[in-house]
């Protein structure tokens, strides 16, 4: 094996041992004497040593010595796990997991081990970073049963196909349809199969916000409970690459913002404690996560106030917007309530950020809000974006893929139920007006208008809560439709995904979120 | 030399496990090599498969390198176990002795003590 080789695998298992040292040492903070903890530290701090020394990165090696002596120390009663103690392993933690990820780093480790040596002492030079939540690496570890029965079915495939030429070449058509219906057999397991080996535990993700919260409540001095439950449910990597950034910044908004400090809450009669409470279910096709806080809540009059403010709404629709869509306000660029900026969560960021990356995964982000009682955010999201159920719609002759979990219904009206209103073409829906886009058009693939002789179809697609027509020339079937990522260099403002049909030809995938405007 | 033989490797780290399977491999010493990543599991393995050999990492969860040792030793009083070490657990070494190692070896390994430790051992009565 070559030395890259085992540096990858040095790498990720290494960075392993830092999540569970990190998992452990929070569980260590509510239970300081709990024995098996501090054995688990002890042991990844070991096997951590282990394989630098065997890697000859000294440094490494000399830090988790350092932390494995401190364990040792406390498993034998010489030594005691101090809050201080803590936070100090918490730093030399964070630099642990920078000094496995970067070869190249070079740090004096002089102030980290004299800050472990004296941990209340403050010790300069040491910034003390909030700990930055990256995935382990892009690399999954995968079940060797679930790869063994992948090779299975391939190899099982093969046979399939070695049978199937021969009864074409027999010209035995009762038994090639035979056949087939083994092989469609085997590509759908072998679809099923590899989906599921890109299935990580939400768990996974979850379990390094402890570290955050834990981090901005003590900065902000706040006492805050972060409770979660993944439930073993399972997202796709990709999927839950892309939330990660917009949950943790959903989560620090919750302490920074959600949570009053302690004698506010003392003040209003709540708990000393403010509770978070990370969930996760399955409805469906899609992963549910919601985010509930116990804290001040959003005032939706200062809502209105500061999008008025920002000209996002005038002062009239100001006056008639519920509460429940005033909240959905923040969701929209620019809007920031937090009276001032904090280093916590005021980095220019705001619920739009997170909205469009959740959008761009196909998601959608709901909030509700009592003020006073706390926030909900509910993240809803595809379990998987490789495999999606798309519907094929037709616009000048070409073929275009559109997600069915947008689509609302799909419509045929004659021209006349299509009226203008503020110079726009709408249709009503069941009581509801529904504005249209003439896709063609929209795409600049067709400029003809509309042949008003025949009758015309409509699809209703949905995002984030709205609702417009997309005016097409015809639609085909539903049907799985297998996701190929353009690279940077094909995609363009309107589209980021193809697909490969059944002829051959290849076919668009429209995004509704970046037609809808 | 010997001839190659079965080897029990038990590390709880894949990554030692890999490193000391290569090294096993390019000496010749190994024909067959079994792995087990934690204590209970290397007794396992033992019973399972009898090797020639164990390699047995000190620490490992659910039962570490002694207790694990000293399971085979019940399992097998002729069975030939080199412990794995750091240089700070020499001290556990002669513990390990005590109850029945054959020997010892040292992480960071080197390719040719291991090498010598093995031959040793194998070729030992």
């Amino acid at each position: 094996m070559s030395d890259n080789n085992y540096r990858e695998m040095y790498v990720s298992e290494a960075l392993e041992h830092v999540e569970l040292i990190n998992q452990t040492l929070l569980q260590l903070e509510e239970q300081p004497e709990n024995r098996s903890y501090l054995d688990q530290v002890f042991r990844s701090a070991h096997t951590i040593k282990g394989m630098a020394s065997t890697m000859g990165y000294d440094e490494t090696r000399e830090l988790c010595k350092n932390i494995e002596n401190i364990f040792d120390n406390i498993r034998n009663g010489d030594e005691k796990l101090t809050h201080h103690l803590t936070s100090a392993l918490f730093v030399c933690v964070d630099l642990l997991e920078q000094m496995i990820s970067d070869e190249k780093l070079r740090v004096d480790l002089i102030p980290y081990l004299k800050k472990l040596e004296n941990p209340e002492d403050e010790v300069e030079d040491l910034h003390v970073r909030e700990s930055v939540v990256t995935m382990v690496s892009p690399t999954i570890r995968v079940k060797m049963a679930d790869l063994d029965s992948l090779v299975n079915l391939v190899g099982e495939l093969l046979i399939s196909k070695m049978r199937l030429e021969q009864t074409i070449q027999e010209e035995n058509l009762d038994e090639s349809k035979k056949v087939m219906t083994d092989v469609n057999r085997l590509i759908s397991d072998l679809q099923y199969q590899s989906m599921q080996i890109r299935l990580v535990p939400l768990d996974q993700v979850f379990s390094r916000f402890s570290r955050t919260v834990r981090d901005i409540s003590q900065k902000l001095a706040k006492k805050i409970k972060l409770n979660m439950n993944g439930s073993g449910i399972e997202l796709d990597r990709s999927v839950l690459d892309s939330i990660t950034d917009p949950l943790l910044h959903i989560l620090r908004n919750c302490v920074d913002h959600g949570i009053e400090s302690t004698e506010e809450r003392m003040k209003c009669g709540k708990p000393e404690i403010g509770n978070i409470t990370l969930t996760a279910s399955r409805k469906g096709e899609n992963i549910v996560i919601t985010i509930v806080d116990d804290g001040k809540g959003i005032d939706s009059e200062k809502v209105k106030e500061k999008a008025v403010d920002n000209g996002i709404i005038t002062q009239e629709e100001a006056n008639k917007m519920s509460h429940q869509d005033a909240i959905q306000l923040i969701k929209s660029a620019g809007l920031s309530t937090a009276k001032e900026v904090t280093d916590v969560s005021g980095r220019g960021v705001g619920m739009d950020v997170v909205m469009s990356q959740v959008e761009h995964v196909g998601g959608s982000v709901k909030i509700t809000s009592e003020k006073g009682n706390g926030t909900t955010i509910v993240l809803s999201l595809p379990l998987s974006l490789s495999i999606i159920k798309g519907l094929l719609v037709v616009v000048a002759g070409q073929r275009f893929v559109l997600p069915l979990s947008n689509i609302i219904t799909t419509l045929k009206v004659k021209p006349v139920d299509i009226f203008s209103l503020h110079g726009i073409e709408v249709i009503k829906l069941q009581e509801r007006i529904i504005p249209l886009i003439q896709l063609g058009k929209f795409l600049e693939i067709e400029n003809k208008e509309s042949d008003t002789s025949k009758s015309i179809t409509i699809i209703v697609i949905e995002n984030d809560g709205k609702e417009h027509g997309l005016i097409v020339d015809n639609f085909e079937r539903n049907q799985d439709i297998v996701i190929k990522k353009l690279d940077k260099n094909e995609s363009s403002n309107l589209f980021s995904n193809a697909t490969i049909l059944p002829s051959g030809q290849v076919a668009l995938v429209i995004d509704p979120s970046l037609i809808i405007p | 030399m010997v001839n190659a033989v079965k080897i029990l490797v038990a590390d709880d780290a894949s990554f030692m496990r890999t490193v000391l399977k290569d090294i096993l491999k390019s000496n010749g010493l190994a024909s067959d090599i079994i792995e087990a990543s934690d204590g209970v599991e290397a007794v396992r393995q033992y019973i399972q498969h009898r090797p020639d050999l164990v390699t047995m990492d000190v620490n490992m969860p659910k039962a570490d390198g002694i207790q694990a040792l000293k399971g085979i030793m019940k399992v097998n009083p002729n069975a030939r176990v080199i412990m794995v070490t750091s240089v700070e657990q020499k001290h556990i070494v002669q513990d390990a002795m005590k109850s029945g190692a054959k020997d010892y070896i040292i992480k960071p390994f080197d390719k040719a003590n291991v090498g010598l430790v093995l031959n040793k051992v194998l070729s030992a009565k």
